[in-house]
């Protein structure tokens, strides 16, 4: 049992290792009641198997001042280099979240709770993906905290998905719209650059 | 005089240019040595996203012998392993892998030693016959690739673990 239980973390690490590492392109506010906001995004980074490239994009509704209807996408490829990415060798992955996003104590704190969809390799995968938002440095920062779980439950029960962590920095041109984001999940690091619109 | 000399060099230089591979098949194309650039070996369960572990193989020779069927791998200078194959058609190869195989065909490398099962399986599989699709041939690139689902026994379990392997070689 303790073996089966070993074998199971080893895979779970090892494939949870480049999956959905897109990075928050929004802060913990929310939108006014009726209002929209974008960003879209560049992001790359690598583990020890492989480097990930991708774009990544969010859109946000205010359906109250307090609740948006957040929705983001990403599309990435994993591959040896960005050399090897425009051969062809590459595996694509492409992700779609949306759900509530709920901001609380005075809109410093956020909680989105989306159902996300990913393919790849010809393949669907649903997981749900609860994020924690959280302003700090008078809201020039952000950290994040998004946990992805796998609705599927097959032979590596064990792995229960991924938790990736971040952190945005908005920098102070063009009214703060240009965010610098970096977060890891345990065995990666990556980062991007993103704009809001 | 000067004149048709200028044309005939221009005519030499013309033919010389020529592509002569028009009628070439897989074998003539295969024939040669190739120098390798990267194999990647994609590794999944059913239901869970995969992991990628490509690898640069830019330090392998493989010298390919029409005559005798043979694909002979050289790593600085050594010969590190040595298998025979068969065209079956123009878009599928069969080799017959050794021991040795794995050793240069799967980087072990970066993956967790716990994973050890599945690469015991992976040894079984690359030391045995596989038919490859030849996705790219030409007088400069060739690909080679093939999938398949590789049972792992550990501790009494079965767990499906599906392999999609691609080898890239440069002439």
């Amino acid at each position: 049992m303790v073996k089966k239980t070993l074998l199971i973390l080893c895979l779970g690490l090892m494939l949870s290792s480049c999956f959905a590492v897109h990075p928050e392109l929004q802060s913990a506010k929310s939108e006014d009641k009726g209002a929209h906001g974008y960003s879209i995004g560049v992001y790359g980074g690598a583990n020890v198997l492989v480097e990930t490239y991708g774009v990544a994009g969010v859109y946000n509704y205010g359906l109250t001042d307090k609740v948006d209807w957040s929705t983001d996408f990403s599309f990435s490829v994993q591959a040896s280099s960005l050399k090897r990415v425009f051969q062809g060798f590459g595996v694509n992955q492409y992700n779609l979240s949306s759900g509530p996003k709920l901001s609380v104590l005075n809109n410093r704190v956020a909680l989105r709770l989306p159902a996300t969809v990913t393919y790849s390799t010809e393949e669907f995968y649903l997981s749900t993906s609860p994020t924690l938002l959280l302003d700090v440095i008078d809201e020039k920062a952000t950290l994040f905290l998004r946990y992805n779980r796998l609705y599927e439950r097959n032979a590596i029960e064990g792995y229960s998905g991924d938790l990736v962590f971040g952190f945005n920095y908005f920098l102070p041109l063009k009214s703060d719209q240009i965010l610098l984001s970096i977060q890891s999940n345990g065995v990666g690091l990556y980062g991007g650059i993103g704009v809001t619109l | 005089m000067c004149k048709n000399f200028l044309v005939l060099i221009l005519i030499a230089g013309g033919l010389m240019g020529c592509d002569r591979t028009e009628n070439w098949t897989a074998i003539d194309f295969l024939s040669g040595t190739w120098e390798g650039q990267e194999i990647t070996n994609y590794i999944k369960i059913q239901s869970y996203p995969g992991a990628l572990t490509p690898h640069s193989t830019d330090h392998l020779l493989n010298q390919i012998d029409t005559v005798n069927r043979t694909s002979t791998i050289d790593s600085a200078g050594v010969v590190i392993d040595k298998s025979v194959f068969v065209l079956l058609d123009e878009t599928h190869l069969s080799l017959s892998g050794t021991d040795q195989t794995i050793n240069w065909a799967f980087d072990t490398d970066p993956l967790p030693a716990g994973l050890e099962p599945i690469f015991d399986s992976l040894r079984v599989l690359f030391s045995g016959e596989q038919t490859f699709d030849i996705q790219l041939l030409n007088k400069k690139e060739c690909i080679l690739y093939f999938d398949t689902i590789v049972p792992v026994y550990y501790a009494g379990n079965v767990v499906n673990v599906e392999l999609r392997h691609t080898q890239y070689w440069q002439k």
